[in-house]
């Protein structure tokens, strides 16, 4: 089923602090990445979708369904991963997730069932009837990310997924990412540009004024940048000088004391360097190093 | 709109010995003392003369320390012990995810399940404790009823300092501060909110219908607490006046 997420004008602010201003998207079944900066309003904006705030104005629907209802939140259609999951350390895996379908008043009689497939799909047979308290943080955050994935909601939000875990870890939960994802609509806020380039589908970007400066593919996001980033070799005695007078954003150290760099040609002083030359292969880090640049300018 | 419903009541039924207190531990340890309570007003009643102490002296203090300050002492820390993983390790952004209604009614249960306990430990044990002065009468249920409000008090202000500071040891720390102000204080300082209007007896001095206001605005304050804690979306935001 293909499911659909519209927001609307969603504004938040704590006192007179504005954290969403604005806020208006739409989305359907895929991997949303969030992105912004520390403290631009990732983790409020999570948090009213998963009805824990409530919006000074605006509008959620999922599937045209309001999700900020005072009376109630659909917490049967909705999974949520918080940024710090952690449960009680002596409740069992399987104890907390039996919880959480019940909570979800899913039903009963296919339980027992629902739970056994949630936890061969996470390959968490190893644990689930040890405590909480003895699993490493890889086995942690799965157990998180299938709690939330219970019922097979249509909307599931994941904060920061991949921090503290170990390459390996990140890998494996971003496997599980893209599985779940085919049929849910699965928001992401990260500040890992190298997951979301693997795996979103959409990528929005929240700017320093707390509004979605960018809505769009990855590749998108890439055209935009690439018409303003230009390469050039320069000589590794020259580098502070050219830190100068350019914005660099990346660093590749070749033979002979030569450096290749990429930087933004469009900056206050429009600076070019002698040689320079288009930047063929520019990745989403660079991409979005030079959005966040260009807001500022 | 209910706060439970019988399906939230099964759900909790059935999770509280695996989810919330696990094999049951703070419970038997809440019943462990209260037992221990029962035996000691068993052994040590208060005196024969407990009301002709009454009219000498005119005051309780002392005899009524136990049931105004300790017990609810005990309750509290029980209820701040069963809440601190919550606060501790930020579990509680996840129930209240989970809250699918405008209050938490697995709070509210868990709130219930110790101070209901509690409650029941104290009318037994007063019931024996002033058994020289009145015994399975009206008088006895009153006197013990009216012991209530104090620990439904500190209960409740425990658990909502400590939501809404999202930090169980600022809960802790106002809740302990209350405490020890009203018990210097002798009660008198907080006046209709005191703790110990019952044990220094001040308010008998001027009029008996005091000390029921004072009991009353008790239970009143701590079920406007407890509503407060329990809400999904927070009418207030203490910690908001502090980001300003």
């Amino acid at each position: 089923m293909q499911n659909q997420l519209r927001v609307q004008n969603l504004c938040y602010q704590i006192g007179k602090r504005e954290i969403l201003k604005n806020f208006s998207f739409n989305c359907t079944n895929g991997i949303i990445a969030l992105l912004g900066n520390n403290g631009v309003g990732k983790s409020t904006l999570m948090n009213i979708l998963a009805g824990i705030l409530y919006p000074h104005s605006g509008e959620v629907y999922l599937n045209e369904e309001s999700l900020l209802s005072h009376r109630s939140y659909p917490i049967e259609k909705a999974g949520y991963l918080p940024q710090m999951f952690d449960m009680y350390h002596n409740v069992t895996g399987y104890d907390f997730l039996s919880y959480v379908y019940d909570v979800k008043k899913l039903p009963p009689q296919d339980k027992k069932q629902h739970l056994q497939q949630i936890v061969e799909d996470f390959s968490l047979q190893e644990v689930i009837r040890k405590k909480i308290g003895k699993y490493s943080g890889g086995y942690k955050r799965r157990l998180g990310i299938a709690q939330a994935v219970i019922g097979h909601p249509d909307l599931i939000l994941v904060d920061e997924p991949t921090v503290g875990l170990d390459p390996e870890q990140r890998i494996a939960f971003r496997e599980l990412l893209s599985r779940i994802s085919l049929h849910s609509i699965t928001i992401i806020s990260t500040h890992i540009i190298e997951d979301v380039e693997l795996y979103s589908d959409k990528l929005m970007i929240i700017g320093n004024d707390h509004t979605l400066q960018f809505d769009g593919t990855v590749n998108e996001l890439i055209d935009l940048a690439k018409p303003h980033l230009l390469m050039a070799v320069i000589d590794k005695r020259e580098l502070n000088e050219v830190r100068n007078k350019v914005h660099i954003i990346e660093e590749k150290r070749m033979a002979d004391h030569l450096i290749q760099i990429k930087y933004i040609s469009r900056n206050k002083t429009a600076t070019v360097l002698d040689n320079s030359c288009q930047v063929r292969e520019v990745s989403l880090e660079n991409a979005y190093i030079y959005f966040q640049h260009a807001q500022n300018l | 709109m209910p706060i439970f419903t019988f399906s939230t009541l099964k759900i909790y039924k059935q999770h509280f010995f695996t989810m919330f207190d696990h094999k049951g531990k703070l419970l038997k340890i809440s019943i462990g003392l209260l037992f221990l309570l029962y035996i000691y007003c068993v052994v040590f009643p208060v005196p024969n003369e407990y009301i002709n102490i009454l009219k000498n002296y005119g005051k309780f203090q002392s005899i009524d320390n136990l049931f105004d300050y300790a017990v609810p002492l005990l309750a509290a820390l029980v209820i701040f012990y069963a809440f601190l993983p919550d606060y501790k390790e930020k579990i509680y952004v996840f129930f209240q995810f989970y809250t699918d209604k405008t209050y938490s009614s697995m709070m509210i249960c868990r709130w219930l399940t110790f101070v209901v306990t509690f409650s029941i430990g104290v009318l037994f044990s007063h019931m024996m404790y002033f058994r020289n002065v009145a015994f399975l009468d009206v008088q006895s249920v009153w006197m013990a009823l009216a012991k209530l409000p104090n620990l439904f008090m500190l209960c409740a202000v425990v658990l909502f300092f400590m939501h809404q500071f999202k930090n169980a040891y600022i809960g802790l720390f106002v809740m302990l501060a209350y405490y020890v102000f009203d018990y210097i204080s002798a009660g008198r300082t907080l006046a209709y909110l005191s703790l110990g209007a019952h044990s220094n007896n001040f308010y008998y001095q001027y009029s008996p219908t005091l000390y029921i206001v004072n009991r009353i605005v008790l239970v009143v304050v701590s079920i406007i607490l407890l509503l407060l804690t329990c809400r999904k979306h927070p009418l207030i935001n203490i910690t908001k006046w502090f980001r300003r």
